[in-house]
């Protein structure tokens, strides 16, 4: 039990930010990480010892958000969201219009713009290009690793990667102009 | 290579995951095509704003309830007896199920004792006039409701099995409850003759009735020591009294007996033959012969022959004419 209160307080962070760039919200990635611990916690006999801890661990949440993402795909609140509405940050505050080009942009504040766009961006890739963006791009994990978790070949995961990356470039610039 | 072919090689440039053949390739293209090496740039552009999110931070509750949880589930793996036992939850199987076996083992052993209790337990006839003597022999000088317990223990295994077949073949009277009263008392020396009455199987009869004693009976009792038991079979005198009506007599003749101190009054009814026992001084035999000639006629059979000094044992056969 204590063992297991260390995994928590190791992990906790990167799990729940797995599940918060995959589902883009907080409070549901809050509760998909809580679901992941305890789905690890009720299957840790099976967790095979030549598998690295970590990797098994955040396939899980990567399985629960996935699962979540099925079934919040016919909630309104996705539907119908732009990127013109107020949108509620990492933060809990909530921002206004995006910022006119005319007027004396707030640094801070289009720095949290440009971040919510590009969340938004990462959440409307398919989710078998999304989950592979987050867990290689924003997390760092290896080709080997995410094959690992996702239970997929290295040449699948790399394919899906540069799919997911060129998509990912081509809404980005749709939405924030001139990249380079 | 187009550039068509090279849009998605480029993605594989960011972090060098191209095989190093296609890497080859991919860069010789881009040195002449602008449009590609803009894409590539973008990429770049792109990949470096999706590192740039910032992290969020898991709330406060976040492991607490995560514990939480676990510990609970941990809780519902204990052991079965624990969890069956567990005195917050309404565990109705194993509870539903012992309380169902204890009623139905209570059930079984009742049913299993119930001929044993009913010959245990005092019948109306035999509570009508029983004496107390069991109960005054085993312990003459305790109270009455101290001794009826102790009194009924002893009572049961001491009579013989013919006394017992005697009295379950005897008709059940009617019980009064001035004879069941009576019946109770006890004390005085005269229940010295308790066990020849045992042997005449009336010994249990008045036990049961032994609570319902009154002060005001003691009290009667200590005015007429030597009373308190009827001793029907061996009658000093046997009076029989032939009437029109039997049982209006005998309730006559019963209230006579009461009157003159008859502490214990043993009645029994019998093909239209009433029977009254019961013992009374000597010296009021004569007024109770005389009250006895007013109900109807008397004939005494068997001659008197009274211990001296003692109460004289009556029985008295009322019969139709």
């Amino acid at each position: 039990m204590e063992a297991f209160e260390i995994l928590v307080e190791r992990h906790q962070k990167r799990m729940l930010n797995v599940a918060y760039r995959m589902l883009g919200d907080y409070d549901e990635a809050c509760d998909v990480a809580q679901e992941a611990f305890l789905a690890a916690y009720r299957a840790i006999r099976t967790f095979r010892r030549e598998a690295k801890f970590s990797t098994w661990l955040y396939g899980i949440v990567v399985n629960q958000a996935r699962n979540r993402l099925k079934q919040s795909q016919n909630q309104a609140r996705h539907e119908t969201r732009s990127f013109d509405d107020p949108a509620e940050m990492s933060n809990g505050s909530v921002t206004g219009q995006v910022v006119d080009g005319r007027q004396d942009a707030n640094a801070e504040l289009e720095k949290k713009e440009v971040q919510r766009a590009v969340q938004e961006c990462i959440r409307n890739l398919d989710a078998e290009y999304r989950e592979i963006l987050v867990l290689r791009d924003i997390q760092g994990f290896s080709y080997e690793e995410i094959g690992d978790m996702l239970n997929l070949p290295d040449g699948t995961v790399k394919s899906r990667l540069f799919r997911a990356r060129a998509f990912l470039k081509d809404s980005l610039a749709s939405v924030l102009g001139d990249l380079s | 290579m187009t550039c068509k072919e090279m849009e998605i090689r480029l993605a594989g440039l960011i972090d060098d995951a191209l095989p190093e053949e296609e890497k080859n390739r991919a860069e010789a293209h881009l040195r002449s095509c602008e449009a590609c090496r803009k894409a590539l740039a973008d990429l770049r552009a792109a990949d470096s704003l999706v590192k740039g999110l910032e992290e969020v931070e898991p709330p406060p509750w976040l492991k607490t309830r995560v514990m939480a949880r676990v510990r609970e589930g941990a809780r519902g793996k204990e052991s079965i007896l624990r969890r069956l036992f567990y005195p917050l939850h309404v565990k109705v199987p194993i509870q539903a199920a012992a309380t169902v076996l204890i009623a139905v083992v209570a059930w079984n052993v009742y049913r299993a004792g119930e001929p044993e209790f009913r010959q245990a337990a005092p019948s109306p006839a035999r509570v009508q006039g029983a004496p107390t003597a069991a109960a005054t022999a085993t312990a003459p000088d305790t109270s009455i409701g101290e001794a009826e317990p102790a009194a009924r223990k002893k009572q049961v295994p001491a009579q013989p099995p013919a006394a017992r077949e005697d009295r379950g073949a005897r008709k059940p009277g009617p019980v009064r409850g001035a004879e069941k009263a009576d019946s109770a008392v006890a004390g005085g020396p005269l229940e010295a003759s308790g066990p020849a009455q045992v042997m005449n199987g009336d010994v249990s009869k008045g036990a049961g009735t032994a609570a319902k004693e009154t002060a005001g009976r003691e009290a009667a009792q200590a005015a007429a020591p030597g009373l308190s038991a009827a001793g029907s079979a061996r009658a000093d005198l046997a009076i029989s009294l032939h009437v029109k009506d039997p049982a209006s007599a005998a309730d006559g003749a019963e209230a006579l007996l009461r009157d003159l101190g008859a502490p214990s009054i043993e009645r029994t009814d019998r093909e239209g033959v009433v029977t009254l026992t019961a013992r009374i001084l000597p010296e009021h035999l004569e007024a109770f012969r005389e009250k006895l000639r007013s109900l109807g006629a008397v004939r005494e059979r068997g001659p008197a022959a009274p211990r001296p000094g003692g109460p004289l044992a009556i029985r008295l056969e009322i019969r139709p004419e």
